[in-house]
């Protein structure tokens, strides 16, 4: 979705909020997966959130990441830091597209 | 009503490097099928192409390389399940009456777009399958102390059935020291705790119960399906990572379209894409009890994965779950060689697509 993407690479979180029945679409879309509207609007969303599951990537450069769940909607991003455990709350800390254009997304404790 | 057989089954060697397009990879298991039809006098209906290379009309691209005029051609892709999804339609096109025989062909190369899921932004940077394959594995890990050790028994018990597997890609047995050594990608994912993406092919010719008694008197019966989608992406496709939601689903809806009992199953192909996704397919289609998963990988009451899996055998994506299929076949007529499950009566196939985003479940008799 291109308005996603493009508060994204200025790193602004803002995802399509159904203007008709409120549902949050994610990952997002231009037409609301629940009630078919096109009448959405970009918002913002509570940035604290709560993490599920975590691990360490040693692919490439080594990396915590986890999975958070926030506002109802689930992420998977990297932690800036270590000791988060299963259940600890955290906040989306930055986000934006890296240099392949893809998404990224970094969480650090609340 | 008319009963649905699978009448012959192929598959070709599974391999790392091909200088083979998709279409010339797929005609490779067909040959034989194909040979045999002709001696029957057996006119091909249908032919459905199961990939997910980026290939346009595919099947019947195959078809006129095979030399063959179906009524219908078409290309399937479900991203992983794509080879069981084939032989479904490929069931319900001759359960509708519109054709009486289909040729079901998986093939992939190792670069086929299937293995990245780039659609899915709420995996950010993380869009490798070895990144939810570590999530479920610490959940499980953390929930019901299932070990590195148990999963890496998986990837041993798969690679020595590969060794007995001339299909196979790895034909070398380990052990679980190798396994533990292996490059760590992921904690707790390891390299030998992956199936590789390779190229492969591999074919099944279904009929009618009529057209299956002028072909073969050892046809295999389908006597249950179960599907399910829960969604394309990560973050919808379960609120629990302790399980695979659409695989505990479609277990259950195959078995309930048959009176074979799990307790009757003799073999079973299911989807080991990691190791930790065959512990948790033991508990999700009913074999044990949730949380037992990484324990049942020493058990002795069911054969799994005889050919080797994915692990031991390679993973062409859109060609696994035919593969899957003619190994229960082959073993449910006698045919698997060296790898023969003793009386072998009933066979599962359980096949799957990013992190449970699908499954299916096929009964066989």
């Amino acid at each position: 979705m291109k308005e996603f993407l493009d508060f994204l690479s200025r790193g602004k979180f803002r995802i399509p909020i159904c203007d008709n029945c409120h549902t949050k679409i994610w990952p997002p879309s231009n037409i609301c997966n629940n009630c078919y509207s096109k009448r959405i609007r970009m918002s913002k969303l509570d940035r604290k959130g709560r993490l599920i599951e975590h691990s360490e990537s040693f692919i490439g450069e080594n990396k915590n990441l986890g999975l958070v769940e926030m506002s109802g909607i689930r992420i998977i991003g990297v932690l800036s830091e270590g000791g988060l455990t299963p259940g600890s709350v955290v906040k989306l800390k930055k986000c934006g597209l890296d240099k392949n254009n893809s998404p990224y997304y970094e969480f650090s404790s609340a | 009503m008319s009963k649905i057989a699978i009448i012959d089954q192929s598959t070709s060697e599974f391999t790392r490097d091909t200088s083979l397009s998709v279409q010339e990879l797929a005609c490779d298991p067909c040959k034989r099928i194909l040979r045999n039809c002709k001696d029957s006098s057996m006119k091909i209906d249908a032919v459905i192409l199961s990939t997910t290379s980026d290939i346009q009309y595919g099947s019947t691209i195959l078809s006129e390389y095979l030399g063959i005029k179906p009524i219908i051609s078409q290309r399937l892709d479900n991203l992983c399940n794509s080879g069981t999804n084939a032989i479904v339609s490929a069931y319900s096109l001759i359960k509708s009456g519109l054709c009486k025989t289909a040729l079901v062909v998986g093939a992939d190369i190792r670069e086929t777009k299937g293995s990245q899921l780039l659609w899915d932004i709420s995996r950010g940077s993380f869009t490798l399958p070895v990144y939810w394959a570590a999530l479920f594995a610490k959940v499980h890990m953390r929930r019901y102390g299932t070990t590195e050790e148990q999963m890496a028994s998986v990837a041993v018990k798969n690679r020595k059935n590969a060794y007995l597997n001339r299909n196979a890609l790895f034909r070398k047995k380990v052990s679980v020291d190798d396994v533990m050594n292996s490059k760590k990608l992921v904690e707790p994912i390891k390299m030998l705790d992956c199936s590789y993406i390779c190229n492969g092919a591999s074919a099944i010719l279904l009929s009618n119960e009529e057209e299956a008694k002028k072909y073969t008197d050892r046809p295999v019966w389908i006597e249950g399906i179960g599907s399910s989608t829960e969604a394309a992406s990560f973050s919808n496709v379960s609120s629990e990572l302790s399980c695979v939601q659409s695989t505990k689903k479609a277990s259950n809806m195959a078995f309930s379209m048959t009176n074979i009992e799990r307790e009757q199953i003799d073999v079973t192909e299911l989807h080991d894409a990691f190791t930790i996704m065959e512990i948790l397919a033991y508990e999700d289609l009913g074999f044990c009890q949730k949380g037992e998963g990484g324990k049942f990988v020493s058990q002795n009451n069911i054969v799994i994965n005889p050919r080797g899996g994915l692990i031991g055998t390679g993973h062409p994506l859109g060609a696994t779950g035919v593969a899957q299929t003619v190994e229960i076949c082959e073993q449910l007529k006698g045919l698997a060689g060296k790898r023969q499950v003793n009386d072998c009566k009933s066979g599962l196939v359980h096949n799957m697509s990013a992190a449970g985003s699908s499954s299916l479940v096929l009964i066989l008799s």
